[in-house]
């Protein structure tokens, strides 16, 4: 099943929590490679 | 952290006349990219604009686009004069525009959205052919896969 079919399973407000998470998780992943790459 | 949940959230109780546009409304219709700023159009009237700073008052709103980042400080008479308001929040970006290319004046922009109930309460988001229409006018290479996937979801749902 494509991301878009199990996307639209989900009511708006679900899509918008779930992409909340998948963005700060993201974000998180992000901030600790550029950590990673400074030495730290 | 960016919540634009709680940026949603103090709009809609802050009773600020807006429409999700761009990135955030894509997601609200089933796309699959991720987005980090919200992107609204808002009507422009001063009474607006005064609800919007207050709604956003306890995030510490500041004009994003200018190198010292002046904090948002409407008054009713400067109000007047914003067409758009890019601004960094602690929650988060926000782009209150008022207006979308292809689509419109906020008016027109209203008349082609739909309403959804959200947990804070119910919001406008821009309809999925007028999303396809502005992404289409505005021509940014970045949003070629949302394109793709909006046409998709528009094919998906017939």
């Amino acid at each position: 099943m494509s991301l878009i079919e199990v996307s639209l399973r989900l009511s708006p407000a679900e899509r918008i929590r779930q992409h909340t998470l998948a963005l700060n998780t993201a974000l998180e992943l992000r901030h600790a490679m550029e950590r990673k790459r400074a030495g730290f | 952290m960016q919540d634009s949940e709680g940026l949603l959230a103090r709009l809609t109780r802050g009773r600020v006349e807006f429409v999700v546009i761009g990135g955030f409304a894509a997601i609200a219709h089933g796309s699959t990219i991720l987005t980090r700023d919200l992107d609204i159009c808002c009507s422009l009237d001063p009474d607006n604009l005064m609800r919007l700073q207050a709604a956003l008052a306890d995030v510490h709103p500041t004009h994003r686009t200018t190198r010292i980042r002046p904090p948002l400080h409407l008054t009713p008479e400067s109000a007047r004069t914003w067409k758009n308001l890019y601004l960094e929040t602690s929650i988060g970006q926000i782009d209150c525009l008022g207006n979308v290319e292809g689509i419109g004046s906020y008016e027109q922009v209203k008349a082609r959205s739909i309403e959804l109930n959200l947990p804070a309460g119910s919001c406008h988001v821009l309809d999925l052919d007028a999303l396809i229409e502005s992404k289409e006018a505005i021509g940014h290479e970045k949003d070629r896969e949302a394109i793709l996937q909006l046409k998709a979801i528009r094919e998906r749902l017939r």
